[in-house]
């Protein structure tokens, strides 16, 4: 997974993620779930300019839902939890 | 004129364009439009549902960034009735109708202003009312006009009694008509039965009256009637048409002689002479009303010559809506319907008259005060008795009545208006 532009899929607005925000200053995104915590750090560096402290990744199993007698599955994904550097900040959540 | 004054929140500015209209700039204070904004916000915010949060738990900063412009405007409608209610009092305005906002000014970052402008009741103070020039009005009532009363009296007591001979002019005759068609036969379910035809009668046809002179009962006449061009049924409009009238009976008229044993029937126990004082002194009282109301037309159009002023329009639209609305009644009791053309021209007719009582009502009200003519709870009471004895009310029922709704003021306001009437004509020049 070499192309950084493919790895963030999309910011996460969430309650708990406002509270992570306010209180750690820490940030949800939605990866692609081939990134890696190296190349989410160096997508988060580039893209927004800030200072990126850890990364904590987790992978989401896609839900099963039926339709009918038809069953299928939601597509997996992967969050990331991204602690920024004191001081530095994302606007785009407050944007969305 | 323009005067500026604080009233915590709100930074008012008055100006008077005309005499009757208040504009009224206000400039909100920041700090008081960012707590109501607050507020407002914090009131949205709780029934925000976003995805990801629960119901009332979005940032305050993510509803106010959704909206903004939204809970902006919200605010401004909650102030806006504060800010007209607070000059209002604070100038001591009587508004006569809704503000209307003008010249709002909302941007981000610079205070919110606008203009509230309303209709004022205009301050009026009547100049020069002494020495009116009036005509005299005189109520009198002539002979003539008392005897037509009686005979009319007498007409309406006329028997008819049946007569074996031919007609002749002031007879009325029973006769069943029907009209012929083009053939000459008769139109039967058109026929009329029994009709009581007074010959010799003002609006007749002339061939009718002239058909039927000396025709006895059991006749059968056939005649022609040409109707006019402007006939109120358009279909007959200038045709002619014959009618085939049968006669059933001649009848005479008998009215009876005005003597005493007449006078008893009106009344009983009356004599003639009585019937006669008492159709004079009904005639007399109406003709006194219409002096009167001719004396006091000729005061206020005096007055409002001698003070020339302007009223808000709102207020003589208001006054023509009354009046539009009282006709309709009197169409209701005639059983008729008023077209909207119709209410369309008596608005117009009515605009006139309608903003002559009102200029009356503002200038006797100044008289009123500059002369300190008031109406006293004894000069009330002795009025309504006035009103139970001209109008033959029983006293106390029409006291009673009185004291129902606001009976009492309207009394109280008339008799105002006419102390002040009365006061002016005792100072005028009477010609």
């Amino acid at each position: 997974m070499k192309d950084l532009s493919k790895v963030i899929t999309r910011p996460i607005v969430t309650e708990r993620g406002t509270i992570l925000r306010e209180m750690h200053n820490q940030y949800y995104f939605q990866v692609n779930p081939d990134a890696n915590k190296h190349e989410i750090r160096q997508a988060i560096e580039m893209y927004f300019g800030v200072k990126v402290e850890n990364v904590r990744t987790m992978n989401r199993i896609g839900k099963i839902k039926r339709m009918g007698r038809f069953s299928g599955r939601r597509a997996s994904w992967k969050k990331a939890i991204v602690t920024l550097a004191e001081g530095d900040s994302i606007d785009l959540f407050d944007n969305v | 004129m323009t005067e500026n004054k604080t009233v915590e929140q709100f930074t008012f500015t008055y100006t008077e364009p005309e005499t009757w209209k208040q504009v009224i700039s206000v400039e909100v204070n920041d700090e008081y439009f960012a707590t109501e904004f607050d507020k407002m916000a914090k009131e949205v915010r709780r029934k925000v549902e976003r995805p990801g949060f629960r119901k009332g738990k979005v940032p305050m900063e993510t509803v106010k960034k959704d909206y903004g412009s939204d809970i902006r405007m919200e605010t401004l409608d909650k102030i806006v009735p504060v800010a007209y209610h607070a000059a209002v009092v604070e100038k001591g305005i009587y508004p006569v109708s809704d503000p209307s906002l003008d010249e709002l000014k909302m941007d981000e970052g610079e205070p919110v202003s606008f203009s509230l402008s309303i209709e004022v009741r205009p301050e009026v103070e009547a100049k020069d009312y002494m020495e009116l020039e009036l005509t005299e009005h005189k109520a009198e009532v002539t002979d003539d006009a008392m005897d037509e009363v009686v005979n009319r009296m007498l007409e309406q007591k006329a028997e008819f009694n049946k007569v074996d001979r031919g007609a002749k002019s002031g007879d009325q005759l029973k006769v069943d008509i029907v009209p012929l068609n083009d053939a000459g036969e008769p139109e039967s379910e058109k026929e009329v039965k029994d009709y009581g035809f007074n010959l010799g009668a003002e609006n007749n046809f002339k061939s009718f009256d002239e058909g039927l002179e000396g025709a006895a009962a059991g006749d059968t006449k056939e005649i022609e009637a040409t109707y006019p061009d402007d006939y109120f049924t358009p279909e007959l409009q200038g045709k002619t048409v014959s009618y085939k009238i049968t006669v059933n009976e001649v009848t005479e008229k008998s009215v009876p002689e005005l003597d005493d044993a007449f006078a008893a029937t009106v009344k009983e126990g009356q004599t003639a002479l009585e019937l006669k004082t008492a159709v004079r002194e009904d005639l007399m009282r109406e003709a006194v009303g219409k002096a009167r109301q001719e004396a006091e037309d000729e005061v206020i159009i005096a007055l409002i010559e001698r003070n020339k002023f302007d009223l808000p329009p709102s207020m003589i639209e208001k006054q023509i809506d009354s009046s539009v609305a009282e006709a309709k009644q009197r169409y209701q009791y005639m059983g008729q319907e008023m077209s909207e053309e119709d209410e369309k021209k008596f608005r117009e007719m009515s605009r006139d008259s309608s903003e002559k009582s009102l200029q009356g009502m503002f200038l006797l009200e100044s008289i009123r005060k500059q002369e300190e003519i008031e109406v006293t709870p004894e000069k009330l009471a002795a009025r309504i008795e006035e009103l139970a004895e001209q109008n033959k009310y029983d006293l106390e029922q029409f006291k009673q009545w009185a004291e129902t709704g606001n009976e009492k003021e309207r009394i109280a306001f008339e008799l105002a208006e006419k102390l002040a009437i009365d006061f002016l004509i005792s100072k005028a020049k009477i010609s």
